[in-house]
């Protein structure tokens, strides 16, 4: 003990995108994180570490440590702008964050539940569709559409994260895109899974949710970040009241990737204000419906009007050009909604 | 890796996948006009209830206009139409404590019981838009909010083109006389509305009194052999598809050789088709007779009941026409077309609701064939075009009140 520091507990300030706030302690050596969830106040997190990004969170005011041994993966302008991942902040003093979701999601605790394996096929080269039915009661809070579970990997330790890729209205049946990584975990898992087969989840997690706005909706997909915008689609289709026009921008690295085309048109016959955009980012179109681009470059030039909502969702860098690209096409940053998807099957 | 054993995303049932929504569809579309009642049927002063899609509704006619409420009184959830209580123009007062709502906002603006109490002025009851033409009183049996309200005749079959040789009324036409009755049948209201416009069911009708007092030429079955055979309704204004009997697409069958059955009747209609339009309106032109036109609605009460409408339409510019008209539905149209030729149908609805119902496996394991091609594409268009769809409601009270 040093003495260097203020002694005691501090209080920390939540305040969601919804305007609601929570207040709770926040003891020396504890992190954000692990406060709020003392506090029974469940953050969307996954990796606890801070490598996923899922914590994210904006200090608004106070001051923060990271936490010894970690290595962030925040950019160093992004902290200095306030970007703070809660898993591996500790406060020096009270302090006040942002969070980029609503308090509905934050409020309970998810669910420990057992599933069994209803279907396993491959949909494209390296993807493979995963239904799980569960084998427990549904639990009283249920998936928004964007949000997602972890899996564990049968006769292993180890545990995954996926996006569910329909809403709960389909419950208790789950459905998840897999991509297979060589040498992964749960793709090694997929090549001998059967349909009976029994495996634990934690759903649901995660604070990438529809945000409300009857302006156009913007999806940004790249491969299995198709998943919770497949779900995210439906709900605005089954969903009460009118609908808002939505663009859809899809695409997979080939042709072999590729996977969900025939999902989305279906979705396009539903909803005939649903524009659909797919590709391939290399290699030749499989056939005359996709084009060969990005999922950012499928965009187009048109401007984007001021009241769309972006949402994004695939690997890292094509959030951060996704991000670059809407911002450049008119749209407010904060409008834009972004979930990475890592690959984490190794 | 093994495949699952069944996947509906499999070729062989693309159109099953793609009319899915409308499977799903169990409790009706919402967002859409319904006919509530016959003018003839809520004199001045009077208040009456209805459920649309499980939603009960109060309408009542003041100063001869119609407004319609949530049925559900804000406070303990009675319906309101089961007693009820109107003691000014514009408003409507819950029997139970006095829970009273202006008739044009739904506003509570006082409760008997309780006059001073602070929720006044906060609590609101859900209001319908209401429409009333040619002796129909329309409800948007609409969500909470839903904008823009589209305009009635979105959700009417379309009115003929000036320069087609076989005119029949629209419903909103000034001068169409619009006369008719409806029932409360047990069945879905999807098996009511596929019934209508189904080109193979013709031959249930061969021994209809009417068929057989008119001499009315009525072929065994229609079978579609072509494009020309279906016009589908998908730009602006209502959707829908229609059966162009006439086009030379369909087939006609006269005879079955195998049972030994031949189709009767001299007098052809001439223009006779049958259509049908979101939310479910069926229009059936130059029937019962030539001139003529009979629309039908299913409006979905809960999930296993529809009430049935029928109405004939005619143009009648002249008092003489309208008298004319008045009578022969009275002592013809209404009994030997909308009930003992209709009856043949509400039989055949109610015959299928076991397979269709809630736990019947009907949506899964039904075989349809070539006749079925309009009912496939009636599906795909509510799957597109239905404004939303209602979900599941708790405590169906299956009858009108």
């Amino acid at each position: 003990m040093t003495g260097a520091g203020p002694e005691g507990a501090r209080t920390v300030k939540l305040r969601f995108e919804d305007d609601h706030a929570v207040e709770f302690p926040v003891e020396p050596g504890q992190t954000v994180l692990e406060a709020a969830e003392a506090a029974e106040v469940f953050l969307a997190s996954q990796c606890r570490v801070g490598s996923c990004g899922t914590c994210l969170a904006s200090l608004l005011s106070g001051s923060t440590r990271t936490v010894a041994g970690r290595t962030l993966s925040l950019l160093p302008s992004e902290q200095e702008a306030g970007a703070r991942l809660l898993c591996s902040t500790e406060v020096d003093g009270d302090a006040t964050f942002e969070l980029g979701y609503d308090s509905g999601l934050a409020s309970q605790r998810p669910a420990l539940l057992r599933a069994v394996v209803t279907g396993v096929q491959q949909v494209s080269g390296t993807v493979v569709e995963l239904r799980l039915e569960l084998a427990d009661e549904i639990p009283p809070v249920v998936h928004a559409a964007g949000q997602y579970a972890r899996l564990r990997v049968p006769g292993t330790d180890q545990w995954r994260s996926y996006s569910m890729a329909g809403t709960a209205r389909a419950l208790p049946e789950l459905v998840f895109c897999v991509k297979l990584i060589p040498g992964g975990a749960m793709s090694a898992y997929l090549e001998r899974a059967v349909p009976g087969d029994e495996l634990e989840v934690e759903y649901p997690l995660g604070g990438f949710s529809l945000r409300g706005g009857t302006g156009q909706h913007v999806f940004v997909a790249g491969g299995t970040g198709l998943a919770p915008v497949l779900a995210m689609v439906d709900e605005l289709r089954e969903r009460r009241g009118p609908k808002p026009p939505v663009l859809v921008c899809f695409a997979c690295q080939s042709g072999e990737d590729l996977f969900g085309a025939a999902e989305l048109r279906m979705r396009a016959f539903w909803m005939p204000g649903l524009t659909l955009r797919i590709g391939v980012t290399e290699g030749d179109p499989p056939d005359e419906e996709t084009t060969r681009g990005t999922p950012v470059s499928l965009l187009g030039e048109e401007p984007l009007a001021p009241d769309a909502e972006a949402y994004v969702c695939g690997p890292p860098g094509m959030v951060a050009a996704a991000a670059d690209r809407l911002t450049a096409l008119g749209m407010a940053a904060h409008r834009v909604h972004a979930e990475k998807f890592v690959p984490t099957d190794t | 890796m093994s495949e699952t054993a069944t996947r509906r995303s499999e070729p062989v049932s693309a159109a099953r996948r793609q009319f899915d929504p409308y499977t799903k569809a169990v409790w009706g579309l919402m967002n859409h006009w319904y006919p509530a009642f016959f003018s003839s049927e809520l004199g001045e002063d009077e208040a009456k209830g209805i459920k649309v899609c499980g939603i009960p509704v109060i309408l009542r006619r003041a100063n001869g206009e119609v407004f319609a409420l949530r049925d559900q009184c804000a406070h303990r959830g009675v319906r309101m139409s089961i007693r009820p209580a109107c003691f000014t123009k514009d408003t409507l007062t819950c029997w139970y404590h006095g829970f009273t709502y202006d008739l044009e906002t739904g506003k509570l603006v006082t409760i008997v019981a309780a006059p001073d109490d602070p929720i006044v002025g906060d609590v609101k009851l859900q209001t319908f838009p209401v429409r009333e033409k040619n002796g129909i009183i329309y409800v948007f049996v609409g969500d909470d909010g839903y904008e823009p309200v589209p305009d009635l005749a979105e959700d009417l079959p379309p009115k003929l083109p000036a320069d087609y040789p076989h005119q029949v009324p629209h419903l909103l036409d000034d001068d169409a006389v619009v006369l008719g009755i409806r029932r409360t049948v047990a069945s879905n209201w999807r098996l009511g509305v596929e019934n209508g416009f189904d080109p193979g069911h013709n031959w249930l009708h061969r021994d209809s009194p009417i068929v057989v007092a008119l001499d009315t030429a009525l072929p065994l079955g229609l079978v579609p052999r072509g494009p020309n055979a279906l016009t589908t309704f998908e730009g602006d204004g209502p959707k829908g598809i229609r059966n162009e009997w006439d086009s030379g697409d369909y087939d006609v069958v006269m005879s079955s050789e195998k049972l030994g059955l031949q189709a009767r009747g001299a007098n052809k209609i001439p223009g006779l088709r049958t259509s049908i339009f979101l939310p479910g309106v069926l229009m059936v032109e130059h029937w019962p007779a030539y001139g003529l036109a009979q629309y039908e609605w299913y409006v979905p009460i809960d999930d296993e009941h529809h009430e049935y409408w029928a109405v004939v339409a005619k143009s009648c510019p002249t008092p003489a026409e309208r008298t004319d008209f008045e009578y022969a539905y009275d002592k013809l149209w209404r009994d030997a077309a909308l009930g003992a030729f209709n009856d043949d149908d509400l039989f055949a609805r109610e015959a299928m609701e076991n397979f269709y119902a809630e736990g019947g496996t009907g949506w899964d394991d039904e075989q349809l064939c070539g006749m079925d091609a309009v009912i496939v594409g009636w599906r795909k268009i509510v799957s597109r075009y239905a404004r939303g769809y209602q979900t599941p409601q708790a405590h169906p009270t299956p009858k009108n009140a």
